[in-house]
């Protein structure tokens, strides 16, 4: 039998399995790299949500006549647009920078009260009344409320988080269930 | 014998062939070795790194949704006190809330002299011997502060241009001499990748932050 090359072949086999092998294992590594970006991404934008959330409830509770009025009288749109933290500057978070790459709180001059470490939003996104009950000794009215959240993670890439709550307001004394 | 050794029709391999086929195969297995090497050490970066996310999620959610909002006080680090400034009373159950939750938060050295009231900032060492420093700083965004820009509460009126339009001292009375509804809250964890090194001495620390801003819902 003509063996001649079988040396070549075996070669090659021998280095297409380890690139294989190596392949794999660096987009294991890779991939794990990725999903903790993607998991402290997805958390800041979380708990920006929740902050908007925060921020549209206290609204809520300082201002239920003036919301349920704005229903009322056939009022149109979304009540609370203003609650975008970028429309304030000391909620306004701005966009990525590489300016933020220095913030250090374990530094005093690194970490400027107007400043943040990242960039990003949250604003209500829609503020609907389900329901009144006028006719109980109690006014109460029913809202929606529905925060959208951005972060900016740079180079283009956004990470948005949504959230929901549906909720019964005192008309008169703001209290929240 | 003379003529076996004389024939050059030989099959088999030489030695130098086989030190040949060594050499081809040390040079191919040279970057595995290394790569394993990396991926050993790149296991426990992504380790820390996880560590380091869930610490940082367990002191925001400990922050925004258990310790009441008049608890926090401002600074950096921020402070943690039981003493309700508003009713000017020591609240007993969230004296016991952060006797617990603080230490967990963030370990040493977030105790005070007083022990009704904590800082946010400490030094947790993992069970692989990795050290996070955490800390937090907390700005109120009051009235005083934020005056020349303030966070507005605004409706439109419907049918008219106008709108309802609020500033925080219009809305809320004077607490810790302050008109306050909302603070900022931001958390840095900081860690070294070198085993037992304080990440305050390691110029290689890495750091991730979250913000958050927390809402006066109680008062």
């Amino acid at each position: 039998m003509n063996r001649n090359g079988i040396a070549i072949v075996v070669v090659l086999f021998f280095a297409f399995s380890i690139a294989i092998i190596l392949f794999f294992m660096l987009q294991s590594n890779t991939n794990l790299a990725f999903q903790n970006k993607q998991t402290l991404y997805q958390m800041q934008a979380y708990y920006l949500a929740h902050s908007g959330m925060q921020h549209a409830k206290l609204q809520l509770r300082l201002l239920p006549k003036e919301t349920y009025e704005f229903f009322s009288k056939k009022g149109t749109g979304n009540p609370y647009a203003d609650i975008d933290s970028s429309n304030y500057p000391p909620t306004a978070m701005g966009v990525f920078s590489n300016k933020n790459s220095g913030y250090d709180l374990f530094k005093a001059d690194k970490c400027p009260d107007d400043k943040f470490p990242y960039g990003g939003k949250y604003f209500v996104d829609t503020l609907e009344l389900l329901g009144s009950h006028d006719s109980m000794k109690m006014v109460q009215d029913g809202y929606k409320i529905v925060i959208k959240a951005q972060i900016d993670g740079g180079r283009g890439k956004i990470f948005s988080e949504e959230l929901a709550e549906e909720m019964i307001v005192s008309r008169y004394t703001g209290g929240i269930k | 014998m003379m003529k076996m050794i004389g024939n050059k029709n030989r099959n088999g391999i030489t030695f130098v062939e086989v030190m040949i086929a060594f050499l081809i195969l040390g040079l191919l297995f040279l970057p595995v070795f290394f790569f394993l090497t990396g991926a050993v050490r790149d296991t426990e970066k992504f380790y820390t790194e996880t560590v380091a996310i869930s610490r940082a999620k367990f002191i925001m959610d400990t922050m925004m949704f258990q310790i009441p909002w008049w608890a926090i006080k401002d600074g950096n680090p921020c402070g943690f006190t039981s003493y309700n400034m508003v009713t000017k009373v020591t609240v007993a159950a969230v004296g016991s809330l952060l006797k617990k939750a603080v230490p967990k938060m963030f370990d040493e050295g977030c105790k005070t002299a007083n022990p009704e009231e904590f800082k946010g900032d400490g030094l947790y060492t993992c069970r692989k011997g990795f050290k996070y420093r955490a800390r937090v700083k907390v700005v109120d965004l009051d009235y005083d502060s934020t005056s020349a820009n303030p966070v507005m509460f605004s409706i439109p009126i419907p049918g008219s241009p106008n709108k309802h339009e609020f500033q925080i001292n219009q809305l809320v009375s004077k607490r810790d001499d302050k008109f306050n509804l909302i603070k900022k809250i931001i958390v840095q964890l900081k860690w070294s990748n070198i085993k037992g090194k304080d990440p305050e001495q390691d110029p290689l620390a890495k750091s991730l932050f979250l913000v958050a801003f927390k809402s006066d819902l109680e008062g």
